[in-house]
């Protein structure tokens, strides 16, 4: 019971990401990777980070491994982790960068492996694209633009109840 | 047998016995309590210490040269990872720590911690369930329900008259040893009287400060003098609450206060409307009004309400509420230690040391110093009861053959507990029952062994 007080967020980010899967750009090859649906959330005023997802498959036979990202709009773009143990989630970069197995694939998406834009000097709004580098250790550098989609995608009960809450 | 000599123990033996035998019904009672109270106690005399290493991944962060960001964007980081309504926004106490956003969710209050220095969300956990929460809901037996915590009101009462009657049965009668020394090796039950007697003698100080100063938390006479306190000038200033509009909110319901200020409500923002100052700009004017760092900002929740900076440093002079209006940003109310009535004063003071802030490291480590010898009594206590006891009984000390030296004993029960109601109750309970167990006893004599 206690578990589901941070899961209901969480599922409804999660749910954020599958409406997104279903409304994604062509997805870019790169050697035998293949990216798709990259987005990044439009930040709320104030927001000085935003979150970043992509889908990365490996088509080929060797493992690969995504080590650092860049973007002309972040002073740094940084590989995390969100993880819940019991009623605590925490979230962390990954020093060692995301390994993208041989044949495999890993879904960047809220709740999960993720990318953090820090620093933003112009907030990302709903609608603009945001340009981003992602390196990976063999296959090299693949640049590719995220669409900013609308913060907080969570089912309709949700919000209404925080925004209930808030007087101003 | 006991210590005593014969000499002395015909002197004494009646009133010894009864004393005695209240020593024991009221260790039996309160035994398994003062051991979950000294081990969590000392625990969380180290709250602070605890809390950051084992929470380290969401309190600790790497200090950094630059600037911390503003308040609202940590804020506003914050709500993106959780979304809710911020409450309460906690500033860092420290360059290494992070910062806390308190979010109501639909799903319960929730602590995100954010890093100061570039926004990002370390991580998030139920509203007050840090480790160190958990032993301080344990120490009081929140843990377990509200009526739990009667009990442990009950304990310290009892606990008192525990010193009471071991300081009366310590007193030297003429024995060789015993009264700063052990005799004996651990076999014989001597050695566990006198480790018991001797320990006592050092610690009972400690059991009897912790317990009255531990009284204000609990349930009956806590909230009861809290109530009183409060409504009363002897807790505070004339004038500071009775001139400033009150809204209905508590302020233990926004921040963690001090216990006299529990029942104090926050004033409102005199007139609604405008436009309201930000986060900002309320902690700008908390910082320029020199509030220790660490201090906590509840947010406000509607027109009328207030940005409330509080906080309570070890260093009891530096406690502080400061309500802000939001819309104006000029304080409404300011006050601090110095502004509280001697009763306020004694009792934050009372608390601060049994909390262990007031001495500072001294003040831990004697108050960790204190839980030992208490666990030690406990166990000593234990084994000597284990040593004594006739197999297949309880082992109750023996009645006095004159009962009108109870009266004497019962008279020093009633007044406290005429003080400490809860206490009393406790006490007429027990009374009937070792009735109860005497008669039963007489009826059938293979029980009182």
């Amino acid at each position: 019971m206690k578990s589901r007080i941070l899961a209901a967020p969480m599922l409804g980010a999660l749910f954020l990401g599958l409406l997104a899967a279903s409304a994604s750009a062509d997805p870019l090859s790169h050697g035998d990777l293949l990216l798709s649906d990259g987005y990044v959330r439009a930040m709320p005023p104030n927001a000085p980070v935003a979150g970043g997802y992509v889908t990365l498959a490996n088509k080929g036979s060797q493992d690969d491994r995504l080590v650092a990202a860049r973007s002309p709009r972040a002073g740094a773009v940084q590989i995390h982790e969100m993880t819940m143990k019991g009623d605590v989630m925490k979230m962390r970069e990954l020093p060692d960068g995301l390994p993208v197995p041989a044949g495999g694939s890993v879904e960047l998406k809220p709740g999960g492996y993720h990318l953090m834009f820090l620093r933003v000097a112009e907030p990302f709004a709903e609608g603009e694209t945001v340009e981003a580098t992602l390196v990976f250790e063999k296959a090299g550098e693949v640049a590719l633009p995220f669409a900013v989609r609308a913060m907080h995608a969570a089912p309709a009960g949700h919000q209404g109840h925080a925004s209930d809450h808030s007087g101003h | 047998m006991s210590a005593i000599p014969d000499t002395a123990r015909q002197g004494v033996g009646d009133l010894y016995r009864a004393v005695w035998r209240w020593h024991f019904y009221a260790g039996l009672l309160v035994l398994p309590f003062m051991i979950t109270l000294s081990i969590t106690g000392a625990m969380y005399v180290f709250r602070d210490e605890i809390d950051n290493w084992y929470h380290a991944d969401l309190k600790r962060v790497q200090v950094q040269d630059s600037q911390r960001l503003a308040p609202t964007a940590q804020v506003a980081s914050a709500l993106d990872a959780v979304p809710g309504t911020a409450v309460k926004y906690t500033d860092p106490a420290d360059p290494g720590a992070s910062t806390e956003v308190t979010v109501s969710t639909d799903r319960g209050r929730m602590a995100v911690y954010v890093n100061p220095y570039n926004g990002l969300v370390l991580g998030a956990m139920p509203d007050r369930t840090t480790l160190m929460w958990t032993v301080r809901t344990l120490h009081s037996f929140k843990y377990f329900g509200t009526w739990t915590r009667y009990l442990i009101e009950i304990a310290a009462g009892w606990s008192i008259l525990l010193v009471g009657t071991g300081i009366w049965l310590w007193w030297p009668r003429g024995q060789k040893g015993g009264i700063v020394s052990v005799r004996g090796r651990p076999r014989r039950r001597v050695f566990w009287r006198d480790l018991h007697a001797v320990t006592g003698l050092f610690v009972g100080f400690f059991i009897v400060f912790l317990a009255v100063t531990g009284m204000p938390w609990s349930g009956v006479w806590g909230g009861k003098v809290n109530e009183w306190a409060n409504g009363n000038n002897f807790g505070y200033p004339n004038g500071v609450r009775v001139n400033v509009p009150m809204s209905q909110q508590k302020l233990d319901e926004i921040a963690k206060t001090s216990w006299s200020l529990e029942q104090a409500q926050i004033p409102e923002s005199p007139a609604p409307g405008g436009t309201p100052i930000t986060l900002d700009d309320a902690v700008a004017t908390f910082d320029r009004l020199g509030l220790h760092r660490g201090y906590a900002v509840g947010l406000p929740q509607k027109p009328e309400g207030v940005f409330s900076g509080s906080v309570y440093p070890d260093d009891l002079s530096r406690q502080r509420v400061v309500h802000l209006d939001q819309y104006g940003g000029q304080p409404l109310l300011d006050m601090g230690y110095a502004d509280y009535g001697p009763l306020g004063k004694w009792l934050e003071w009372g608390i601060n040391t049994h909390m262990g802030q007031t001495f500072g490291v001294l003040n831990q480590i004697i108050l960790l110093a204190a839980c030992a010898a208490i666990v030690l009594l406990a166990v000593s206590a234990a084994v000597m009861w284990w040593k004594r006891r006739p197999s297949g009984s309880l082992g109750v000390p023996p009645l006095p053959q004159d009962r009108r030296v109870f009266r004497g004993l019962i008279a020093i029960l009633a007044v406290g507990g005429v003080i400490f109601p809860l206490v009393g109750a406790s006490l007429l309970v027990m009374l009937a029952l070792d009735m109860a167990y005497v008669r039963l006893s007489r009826r059938n004599p293979a029980v009182a062994a």
